[in-house]
């Protein structure tokens, strides 16, 4: 195991949105290369705290370092510049774009070189051949499994340290979400760190080392992938059984 | 008849040609930052004015224009510092009674540095009227008719082929999320603030030797240019071209047909007829953004 900087650690933070406070004392860390979920149910905060992390929604107090800088309260322009990338909950593409410019505009940040920036884009579309007949296409034209693989492959294309994803299983069918998290697996495996917010334990334990579970607004325990999937198990039939 | 109804069309182009401009502004900032920015005709007076009097003052008329449309840019610039940054936070509506304050303020300081008096400034060539399909029209009126195509071209061209374009049009269709990507809302505000002041004050400049120039020429203009961009859709740029034209049109032909008074009745009637029957215009998206 690696004894380097964490390249993501969230200490303490409390959030509030409007008058309600929605995150209490949260605390996790994500490790270079890890892969880590957020579980826990509708409202528990899983997407807040994605927005304390982003600077969507600042916290009101603790610290979230990442790669060692603390950027608790910095803007979410400064995300991109510190090689996080967001891929949020239902997909928030650039509709009125195309493909092509939703995946360009991943990279905005980075300055890349024009023939760099299409050597990435050909990494996406190699990530998900799905999309290659729609490169010219209006993305808000496509369908939510579509737009979900425009949202992940945008986020790649600002090269993450730190790739975000809040609940991207969210109103996809089984097939398309089980598609979308094999792309996920296969970066995963390719040492991407990922911290994935996910209400569906299954599919969580399917790409994730270990999980954070969250209730209420705060981070009440944590699994492995093994006892993700049995937790996963015991929900699925409780709810059938 | 006819021939006369043919005047008054081509006299429409020519006013609609303005309005398309002073409406591009219009759109322009609205797309970028959500605000209707009402002291949009006074961009219009500072061009026309500072060309108007340095083109007194004996400078070359072409200079004196790209002097003015300076003028008129950092004018617009200096809205966006000074008056609508650092009241970011503030609602909307409390924005927008901002810019009717800059309105006023701007055509009082119009008033101040150039008085009453109207100025006048040269046509930019000289010659016979023109004749299209019997109808006359100033040799201004193709300046006025170029410097649409050009302006419309150059941001068809900006926002279609080019990247920060494209990331501008990023910010317009989704703003938190495209500010993750480190996309920066604010300078683009900034910039289509002096966007806007240049291609008023470039209005300005162009219309100058037609009307010639006053320093409470921008109310007119701007209440012109806000009933052409709600008319063509807030949201769209062609929209501010055609809202544009279509209202000279129709404001030369009430005012012709009817009576000159009815020449700047009928934008109202428009967009109380717009408002009513299709908010969002000719060209632009039913939904909008909140």
């Amino acid at each position: 195991m690696t004894t380097s900087v964490p390249v993501l650690e969230v200490e303490g933070i409390s959030t509030i949105r409007g008058r309600v406070q929605v995150l209490w004392d949260v605390s996790l860390t994500v490790q270079r290369g890890e892969t880590v979920a957020i579980v826990g149910p509708n409202g528990a905060g899983k997407t807040t705290l994605v927005g304390s992390i982003t600077g969507l929604v600042p916290p009101k107090s603790g610290r979230i370092r990442i790669n060692g800088t603390d950027v608790a309260g910095s803007p979410p322009e400064k995300l991109a510049s510190r090689r996080v990338a967001l891929v949020p909950e239902r997909r928030g593409i650039f509709a009125p774009l195309t493909v092509r410019e939703n995946l360009l505009m991943g990279a905005y940040a980075r300055r890349a070189k024009r023939a760099e920036l299409n050597a990435d884009l050909e990494d996406v579309f190699g990530l998900f051949p799905a999309l290659v007949r729609y490169r010219d296409a209006i993305a808000g034209s496509l369908s939510g499994g579509e737009q979900q693989m425009v949202a992940i492959g945008r986020a790649l294309m600002a090269k993450p340290e730190l790739l975000l994803l809040d609940e991207p299983s969210l109103g996809l069918a089984p097939k398309v979400r089980a598609e979308n998290f094999g792309a996920l697996a296969r970066l995963a495996e390719r040492g991407v760190t990922i911290l994935l917010v996910e209400q569906n334990l299954r599919l969580a334990a399917r790409i994730c080392g270990r999980a954070y579970l969250m209730q209420n607004g705060r981070i009440v325990g944590t699994e492995t992938s093994d006892e993700l999937a049995r937790s996963a198990r015991k929900v699925y039939l409780g709810a059938h059984g | 008849m006819i021939a006369q109804l043919w005047q008054y069309v081509l006299a429409g182009v020519v006013v609609g040609a303005i309005y398309a401009l002073i409406a591009a502004g219009f759109v322009l900032i609205y797309q970028v930052t959500g605000l209707i920015n009402f002291a949009q005709g006074e961009f219009a007076m500072i061009g026309a004015m500072t060309s108007s009097a340095l083109a007194t003052g004996g400078m070359p008329v072409l200079e004196a224009a790209a002097i003015a449309v300076l003028v008129a840019s950092v004018t617009g610039g200096l809205c966006y510092l000074l008056a609508i940054r650092p009241a970011r936070a503030a609602t909307g509506v409390t924005l927008i009674f901002i810019t009717l304050g800059l309105d006023v303020a701007l055509r009082g300081l119009g008033l101040f540095v150039w008085g009453t008096n109207p100025l006048s400034l040269p046509a930019f060539s000289g010659g016979a009227a023109i004749t299209v399909l019997g109808g006359a029209l100033p040799p201004q009126a193709m300046w006025v008719l170029l410097t649409d195509l050009l302006v419309f071209a150059a941001l068809y061209l900006f926002f279609r082929h080019t990247y920060a374009g494209t990331a501008v049009r990023a910010a317009v269709a989704n703003p938190p999320i495209a500010s993750t990507f480190g996309i920066p809302l604010r300078t683009f505000a900034f910039w289509s603030f002096v966007a806007a002041a240049a291609i008023g004050g470039l209005g300005g400049v162009v219309v100058a030797p037609i009307t010639s120039a006053t320093y409470d020429m921008g109310l007119t203009l701007g209440l012109a240019g806000f009933v052409a961009a709600v008319l063509g859709g807030l949201d769209s740029l062609p929209g501010a071209l055609v809202g544009g034209f279509v209202l000279g049109i129709v404001e030369k032909l009430a005012g012709g047909v009817l009576s000159t008074g009815w020449e700047q009745g009928v934008g109202f009637l428009i967009l109380v007829l717009v408002l009513v029957l299709r908010p969002q215009g000719l060209l632009g998206r039913a939904a909008r953004r909140a």
